[in-house]
């Protein structure tokens, strides 16, 4: 798996996550959608080995008909974003380059700015939309020597 | 015409450095240093002095070099075949010739299937240099010094495992 489906299963993994889309969102509560932002190269030891970062958003639709459901949102987000940063433990990660597949580990997850991010029909009736922005680190490991 | 097995400028990864795990065991058993770090040399600390005579001329007396290498990260892994040995250097305060192992080094400038690549074997003393260090990792960051009987040869490589055949 890449590291897009290795944070999708990761997530798939918390037990009130049921639907989750890749970059779409249904406006329906209780929907989630994943949408990975980009992947960019941290570093890279002397073999060639490189440790590399991806980021997601992460947004919810919930419902937010009065202060206790917008509690429980806001309560949600924190109980996943604490899961999900006790959820690597260097599970495999792969990277296809060229005709090459490359391994590597899921070495860290960390999450920000889980909040309110839009009422998209404008009103507290139909659902409202949190994010979560998710950070991987993953390492891949070099096909030579 | 060009050389078809040269490979031109060489990539940091083509410069290999492997210790023999196995620490004076019959048959080597090497592990290839540099995971986790970015910089890595072998430092020659050539030992030179100079001095004018009375004619006002500057002579220079080469007394060779006091290689070593620092590999300033090891996150301890027990899946590793250096671990072990590591370990037992650093918590037990071993000196000595329970230190003492060979270092390979091995240049990557031929390309090619069945490559012989240029080597050199050498003895060594492994140090751990301190253990512990930041989150995320047990850092044991050690030295290797170069240890004499240096000796020329080629190596092959296969399956990531090398094989050294000294010079005739």
């Amino acid at each position: 798996m890449n590291i897009i489906e290795t944070v999708q299963a990761a997530l798939l993994e918390f037990p009130q996550i049921n639907s989750l889309h890749i970059d779409y969102n249904e406006n329906a509560p209780g929907e989630f959608g994943l949408y990975p932002t980009g992947d960019k190269l941290i570093k890279e030891d002397v073999l060639g080995n490189q440790e590399r970062q991806h980021t997601f958003i992460l947004y919810a639709d919930f419902q937010s008909f009065n202060d206790y459901d917008r509690l429980c949102n806001s309560g949600l987000l924190l109980e996943l974003q604490q899961w999900l940063e006790r959820y690597a433990d260097n599970q495999e990660v792969t990277a296809a380059i060229g005709e090459n597949e490359l391994t590597g580990k899921l070495t860290k997850i960390t999450c920000a700015n889980g909040m309110l991010f839009n009422i998209p029909d404008g009103n507290l009736n139909t659902a409202v939309r949190y994010q979560l922005q998710i950070t991987a680190n993953y390492s891949i490991e070099s096909e030579e020597f | 015409m060009p050389d078809s097995t040269a490979v031109g400028k060489l990539k940091r990864s083509y410069l290999l450095h492997y210790i023999d795990a196995s620490f004076g065991g019959e048959t080597p058993n090497w592990f290839l240093i540099g995971k986790d770090i970015e910089d890595m040399s072998v430092e020659l600390n050539p030992d030179t002095s100079t001095k004018k005579n009375i004619l006002d001329e500057t002579v220079t007396d080469d007394n060779g070099y006091e290689p070593s290498i620092s590999a300033d990260t090891y996150y301890a892994n027990t899946g590793d075949t250096i671990y072990s040995k590591i370990k037992d250097i650093a918590m037990n305060r071993l000196t000595g010739d329970d230190c003492k192992t060979k270092v390979l080094e091995v240049v990557i400038d031929k390309k090619g299937d069945n490559v012989e690549y240029d080597a050199w074997m050498e003895d060594c003393i492994v140090k751990p240099q301190s253990y512990g260090g930041a989150q995320g990792g047990v850092n044991i960051p050690f030295n290797i010094n170069f240890d004499g009987n240096r000796k020329q040869g080629t190596v092959t490589i296969t399956d990531k495992v090398p094989t050294f055949t000294p010079a005739a």
